[in-house]
């Protein structure tokens, strides 16, 4: 069957259907389907882009949407697991697990799909304390280009039989394969979420600030501190047992400065959540380029002082930072990122342990992408090790996984 | 095929490269690593030797390689899966004299350390800085870092602080390819595809490890471990549901039955109470308030569900004495029957009870006697199928109990192995929970990573393919008594 007839055959079937000229979204109706199509498709050597690029401007002839992958199996709720199709989103997935009050330990905007959150194996606010999503998949079902549904892990929260493909394909941006089903590791959802939050005109008081939470008893899950128009901001928030975070912070606050605000406890997370408060505060653009600084937890302090000495005032560049991670996040109009970006290079030599990789905020890489002229090649290795022999064995399984090379990661350069 | 001329040409270079004390060809010296733990199976090697460095690694690869001769790397060889073994004899490289704790660094909470330094040793120098290295295999006093993260060690404290790839940053590996790399990083987690998970818990078959960056983490302010009796099996497996359903979160949560109790009392006299079917033995740890609320609502879980005794310990020492029992429990079987097989099987905890039954019919079925003693918190048993191998027909009965065992945690939705890995004893069982094109896919993995099939050949995968698979085969003669296991030198699970 030739291609068109190919792209005929979906569409009658309800398997695809053309969004635009000549460009084909592919709507599998079961990862069996996807995996018959992927198939296909490498044997017509034409190669298939997951549904974010395509949604982020990096249009190609043909993607995937997995918004038909909707099941949500909580057979094992009991086991503080659920299986779950990626095509969900985050809110689906959300309200849910709030029905057995449970939660992902990592917590995203409503409308993001599981594929999305896993083939980034994307960091969220909460990451410094409770990891990445790849740290909760316990099990996972691929399809491959050889028309293949495969699996990896158990059902179960401990399991060491065989090789953890499932580690492997998450975060590898879908270039081994499409991640179709996952089986999740949960935690209980929290009776009382308490947010906090901190405004200050200099870097040093928030600095201040920050060691006065760092050194309570309080254990934030999230910790952010944000440069703003005015100064810096810190936003933090506690979840636990609500008698135990209403006592804890009460005696807390006795001591603390009289800059902390305090919101009224709640017994569940908002639609917005702390990342909407977080967006309140933080004065970039989304079209902005974002860079992320990896310190060692002792340097991020030390570092981000020189940092905000280094950049211009008038660069309109912003700074944030999430201690708990060792994170420090530079943001930047793409015009004069690359300028920046050389010079935070220079000044992180001075701190042997850190090291710069573009943000995983997938947004940021792919507005970084579409200046495809200053940055396509710089953002396209520096998510890949620069040691050349793991290099070759990332390129060496690439060319079995996916020997035609269909399936399109412009965020690798594979 | 191996030829001789190639050991002795290997064995003239490694001599001249390590010093001859550092090279063990006589047969005597070969016979301490013919087996692991796992006294099962015995594959004695050709050469056995004793690197100090990377560098020493890399080059009796490099040469291995040359020689077309398998090389199979081997820790503190308390492995349960025989996964050490050189089950096609060669090079065995034996890393306990590269031990070295290289760095601590308590203000970023790490540690790099050397593959032989001993699991206990990193806690030892870490719990004077307030931190400590979760992952705690029972085998902590004996067995090496750099088996634990090959293996993905857990332990008992697992079920809530994570098993050891949730606490490995970076790895240096000597690559099947003989080169050396630094496979992730001592700061954070990297972007993209992630070839650190897939080397932990690779069970040494993709490469060497020769130093690490461990992540450790804050010591609790408290700790407190209740220890609880129950008049039935469901009664237990009940409340450790309940723990679980309702949010609770316990740094460990063991189970032993009725058996094993009265074991450990005779042999170790650590008088546990035995008029009950079960005891659990659950430690709660975090701030002093967080225990605190923690343990009010397990105290109510516990008595909802018809508690017998309760005991608690907080002091070092008061904990330390409930452990104990728990810890000597393979060498108190010795007592009853001369060997045993112990498996490693997972299922989803909501199914413990479910299991724990169908063990006991297991059990009346083949007639022999099967203790158990298990991680609760992460549905980890370890079913010990003990037996007289003197006894005709015991061995094989033994075996089928077994099987029937894996079977039946498959079928629950469960897993082959929990901790103790796949290596030689359960090779021939893969196909019963992964799909020919899943194991297709993993082993493209050993392919691409080591092409030669030098690497420690012949582990995890199954070595024949179809329906005349056969499990390994066990002959009685390779079962060690358990008479022998002790509380400090035996056997840990």
């Amino acid at each position: 069957m030739d291609l068109k007839a190919l792209h005929n055959n979906w569409i009658a079937t309800g398997e695809a259907e053309y969004v635009a000229e000549n460009a084909l979204c592919i709507k599998p109706s079961t990862p069996e389907s996807l995996s018959k199509q992927l198939a296909q498709l490498a044997k017509h050597q034409v190669s298939v882009a997951q549904s974010s690029a395509a949604m982020a401007g990096l249009m190609h002839l043909h993607w995937i949407s997995l918004n038909q992958f909707k099941k949500i199996d909580s057979s094992n709720a009991a086991d503080y697991i659920v299986r779950v199709q990626t095509g969900v989103t985050f809110g689906e997935l959300d309200a849910h697990l709030a029905q057995y009050k449970q939660m992902f330990p990592l917590r995203y905007p409503a409308e993001m799909t599981l594929a999305d959150i896993l083939a980034t194996d994307r960091a969220t606010l909460e990451s410094g304390l409770r990891g990445y999503p790849r740290d909760s998949v316990l099990k996972s079902e691929v399809a491959t280009p050889d028309g293949e549904l495969t699996y990896s892990g158990a059902d179960v929260v401990k399991n060491v039989t065989g090789y953890d493909l499932h580690k492997f394909y998450v975060g590898s941006r879908n270039a081994f394969g499409i991640l179709t089903e996952v089986t999740l590791k949960l935690i209980a959802r929290p009776e009382g979420i308490q947010s906090i939050t901190a405004q200050c005109d200099k870097l040093v008081d928030a600095l201040h600030l920050m060691t006065e939470l760092r050194t309570s008893l309080l254990t934030p899950t999230v910790c952010e501190l944000i440069e703003t128009q005015t100064g810096w901001t810190i936003v933090a928030q506690l979840q636990g047992a609500a008698a135990f975070l209403e006592s804890s912070t009460r005696t807390w606050r006795e001591n603390a400065s009289s800059l902390w605000t305090f919101d009224s406890l709640q017994s569940d997370f908002d639609d917005d959540g702390i990342q909407g408060l977080i967006d309140s505060v933080q004065p970039w653009p989304q079209d902005y380029a974002v860079l992320e600084i990896v310190t060692p937890l002792s340097d991020w302090e030390d570092l981000l002082k020189k940092l905000h000495v280094l950049i211009p005032v008038d660069s309109e560049a912003y700074l944030q930072a999430r201690p708990l991670a060792g994170l420090i996040y530079v943001a930047a109009k793409p015009d004069v990122f690359k300028a920046l970006a050389t010079a935070v290079q220079c000044l992180i030599t001075e701190y042997p342990q850190a090291f710069m990789q573009w943000s995983q905020w997938p947004e940021a890489v792919y507005t970084a992408l579409a200046h495809r002229d200053v940055f396509w090649t710089e953002v396209r290795q520096w998510n890949l090790p620069t040691d050349p022999l793991q290099l070759t064995l990332l390129k060496n399984l690439k060319k079995r996984y996916d020997p035609q090379n269909t399936l399109w990661t412009p965020e690798l350069e594979l | 095929m191996t030829t001789p001329p190639k050991i002795s040409q290997l064995i003239s270079q490694f001599r001249e490269r390590l010093g001859s004390r550092n090279v063990l060809t006589r047969a005597s010296e070969l016979l301490t690593y013919e087996c692991d733990a796992c006294t099962l199976l015995l594959h004695p090697p050709q050469i056995v030797v004793l690197p100090k460095t990377p560098e020493d690694v890399a080059f009796i690869v490099q040469h291995c390689i040359r020689a077309e001769i398998a090389y199979t790397a081997r820790g503190a060889g308390t492995g349960l899966s025989g996964g050490a073994l050189p089950v096609e004899g060669g090079v065995l490289i034996s890393l306990n004299r590269m031990n070295k704790l290289i760095r601590l660094d308590p203000e970023n909470r790490t540690a790099t350390i050397e593959p032989g330094l001993i699991n206990a040793s990193l806690n030892k120098a870490a719990n004077p800085h307030g931190l400590f290295y979760a992952p705690d295999p029972s085998s902590m006093a004996a067995c090496s870092l750099g088996g634990n993260i090959a293996e993905n060690a857990g332990g008992i404290h697992c079920i809530k602080y994570g098993v050891t790839t949730d606490h490995v940053l970076a790895l240096q590996v000597v690559l099947p390819n003989g080169e050396v790399s630094w496979i992730g990083n001592p700061t954070r987690r990297l972007h993209g595809p992630n070839l650190l998970g897939l080397i932990v818990g690779s069970e040494g078959t993709l490469g060497i490890i020769t130093q690490a960056v461990l992540k450790l983490t804050p010591l609790p302010q408290k700790t407190r471990v209740h220890l609880a009796t129950f008049q039935s099996l469901e009664a237990a497996g009940a409340v450790v549901a309940a723990v679980i359903q309702q949010g609770l979160l316990p740094s460990a949560m063991e189970f032993m039955d009725a058996f094993t109790v009265r074991a450990v009392n005779t042999a170790f006299n650590v008088g546990f109470p035995e008029n009950c079917e079960a005891v659990l033995l659950i430690e709660l740890d975090g701030s002093s308030g967080q225990v605190e609320e923690d343990g009010k609502l397990l105290l109510t879980i516990f008595q909802e569900h018809g508690v017998g005794q309760i005991r608690t310990g907080e002091s070092v020492e008061e904990r330390a004495a409930l452990w104990k029992a728990r810890k000597a429990t393979v060498a108190a079987y010795g007592r009853y029957m001369p060997a045993f097989y112990l498996h490693d099987c997972v299922v989803p905890r909501s199914r413990l009870v479910d299991i724990l039954r169908e063990i006991q019919a297991v059990a009346q079925k083949y007639n022999v006697m099967i203790a158990n003693v298990f991680h609760a918190g992460d549905g980890n048993l370890h079913p010990h199928v003990l037996f007289d191998p003197a006894i005709e027909g015991q061995t094989e009965n033994s075996m089928r109990a077994g099987d029937e065992i894996l079977q039946t945690c498959l079928n629950m939705g469960g897993a082959l192995s929990g901790e103790h890995g796949i290596g030689l004893e359960k090779q021939a069982y893969m196909h019963l929970q992964f799909t020919p094109q899943s194991l297709e896919k993993m082993q493209v993995l050993k392919e691409i990573f080591d092409p030669a099939n030098l690497n420690n050949p012949g582990k995890i995968f199954p070595q024949r393919q179809g329906c005349g698979e056969t499990r390994v085969t066990l002959s009685t003669s390779h079962f060690k008594a358990t008479e022998t296991a002790s509380a400090e030198g035996g056997v840990w699970i």
